[in-house]
């Protein structure tokens, strides 16, 4: 209900138009930013997929996703996101499609890559919303069906983002971010007391499941190394890259950049000792069914009132992720469909705003079906969505920082991406922790290396673009102008050869 | 001119710290924590400490008022 009242709040501030709908027009402050930022990022998969690899795995779980992602998402702010700012800013972009697009001077390259983003987007989708099911589903004694806290999330996250936009839904997560960041604490300071304290629980664990308190044979060290190029997916997200995109100036990612690490602990400990802790009580769950240990805890443990807000600590992770990913997915269909493909020209403002939402809910529709089927763990689906992102680095990186790079060398990067990835997955069938040759190395390192090798031998093989086009990329200096409007590759002198005429 | 090697420097630092396999096999409870548990979560504070210092030398300022 809360958040319903934030998204209808926020909407009376809607100035109607595409920017301020899709990026708050670029008003977002340090705090609200940090907590929108870290709000979209964790997810189901922080709170439920992180515990239920906990009980399996053990404490292994924090080095592999919590601390490297506190190393690797700041970095990604500093260098990646608030260039990536400046140039939104400047000229005016609202998507990343539309910069690379511009960037290269590549039509083809634009869709190809709204295409694999959104594909890549629906399995982590696809968590949240299984998430939020688990939950209502252990919480209500299994009184409601998993089907029923589904469709809820995805209706009331639904309502928010149509009314609220951006704005709305920074507010909203900057809510929900506190929420969970509360509620997790004190869900764990109650289910630790309840078993005697932390040394003594730990003491049982280590008596009953010792490898649980130690990575020993539950990871490879060779996965253990190359897991931390999963995290390197936080600077490809499309719904990161919106929320980037609206900060009010460069100082606003301060908070983001310093606090994260911190962030992330506080979420994440929690989470992961809770998954071990559970060992004690659920000694005999299989498989995907450890996905709601920590929920199955909380019911044991907390009293009856406090389960419920617990729960609502659970929610409120997984909207704040969905709430960014649907609202940046509608944004991207907005602008690199609707508008870019010339529909915008017998359409109103509102009316493009709208086809925005229509999309928004097709997907959440395939998304939710996708749900009612899907028996992988969450930890997993959103391995396979990360690993995807995480390798489509050597295009953003080279859009920004590489002049001699060319739309021949992004999409070589891509294809080899897409054939890649696919190969990989299909490979890995239904093996729950599939390395490339039982070798330990995930096979995000071995795609990395691969589209990055495409990208500087694409690149190079091909003529340099035309140096007008890049200074514009490449000026020193903050920005100069915002324009407000979108610069789009003009379609008429498409065929994939033509850069952008310099204004 | 000098600012962003010393923050590559220091992220690979961190980067091998982040791979402690001195802590690879062992269970013993500190804090109430098992020790490999505990060292990733100091990590963490020292990632802040490494990126508040590369955020104040790094990110760039806004010229607008």
């Amino acid at each position: 209900m809360i958040v319903l009242s934030i998204g209808l709040l926020s909407k009376r501030l809607f100035r109607g138009t595409g920017e301020d709908y899709f990026v708050a027009t670029r008003s977002i402050g340090p705090f609200i930013l940090l907590m929108s930022l870290f709000g979209t990022h964790m997810t189901a998969f922080a709170l439920l997929g992180a515990s239920g690899e906990a009980y399996h795995n053990g404490i292994g779980v924090f080095g592999l996703m919590a601390s490297s992602s506190a190393l690797i998402a700041p970095a990604v702010f500093l260098l990646v996101g608030s260039r990536a700012w400046s140039l939104g800013k400047k000229f005016g972009y609202l998507t990343q499609v539309q910069f690379f697009r511009d960037r290269w001077g590549s039509d083809v390259l634009g869709l190809l890559l709204f295409v694999v983003l959104v594909a890549f987007m629906i399995p982590y989708l696809l968590i949240g919303v299984m998430g939020a099911g688990i939950t209502m589903h252990q919480i209500t004694g299994g009184q409601v069906p998993q089907w029923v806290g589904g469709l809820l999330i995805s209706a009331v996250i639904l309502t928010y983002v149509i009314f609220g936009g951006l704005r709305g839904t920074a507010w909203a997560n900057t809510f929900q971010t506190l929420v969970f960041m509360g509620l997790g604490a004190v869900t764990f300071w109650v289910i630790v007391q309840k078993l005697g304290g932390l040394s003594k629980a730990m003491t049982i664990v280590s008596q009953k499941r010792p490898s649980l308190l130690v990575r020993g044979d539950h990871v490879n060290p060779w996965t253990f190394l190359t897991y931390t190029f999963i995290p390197l997916s936080v600077a490809t997200f499309p719904h990161i890259f919106m929320h980037w995109l609206s900060a009010r100036k460069p100082e606003s990612f301060r908070p983001a950049i310093v606090f994260y690490p911190l962030c992330i602990a506080v979420v994440w400990l929690p989470s992961v000792v809770i998954g071990v802790l559970g060992t004690i009580n659920y000694p005999n769950l299989q498989g995907p069914a450890a996905n709601a240990i920590l929920v199955k805890m909380i019911e044991l443990h907390a009293p009856e009132y406090l389960a419920g807000l617990l729960a609502a600590g659970i929610f409120a992770a997984v909207m704040s992720s969905l709430d960014s990913q649907v609202l940046a997915l509608g944004s991207m269909f907005t602008q690199d469909v609707v508008r870019h493909y010339g529909f915008h020209n017998r359409m109103t403002e509102k009316q493009q705003v709208l086809f925005g939402r229509l999309f928004v809910f097709l997907i959440m529709a395939v998304t939710y079906s996708l749900s009612l089927i899907s028996n992988r763990s969450i930890f997993k689906l959103g391995i396979w969505s990360f690993t995807g992102f995480a390798t489509l680095l050597p295009i953003v990186v080279a859009a920004l920082f590489w002049k001699r790079s060319t739309k021949q060398g992004a999409v070589a990067s891509l294809l080899t991406v897409i054939f890649l990835w696919v190969y990989f997955f299909v490979q890995s069938g239904q093996a729950p922790d599939y390395t490339v040759g039982d070798t330990g190395i995930m096979p995000v390192a071995i795609i990395l290396i691969a589209s990055t090798l495409a990208m500087l031998v694409g690149s190079l093989l091909s003529p340099p673009p035309p140096a007008n086009h890049i200074e514009r990329f490449f000026e020193r200096g903050q920005p100069k102008q915002s324009l407000h409007t979108v610069p789009t590759v003009d379609p008429s002198l498409d065929s994939d050869s033509s850069y952008r005429k310099t204004p | 001119m000098k600012t962003f090697p010393a923050f590559l420097t220091g992220f690979l630092l961190l980067y091998f710290l982040h791979q402690d396999f001195w802590f690879w096999n062992d269970a013993t409870l500190f804090f109430g924590l098992p020790v490999g548990l505990v060292y990733h979560v100091l990590y963490c504070v020292v990632v802040t400490l490494f990126f508040a210092l590369a955020a104040k030398a790094l990110l760039p300022k806004s010229t607008e008022g």
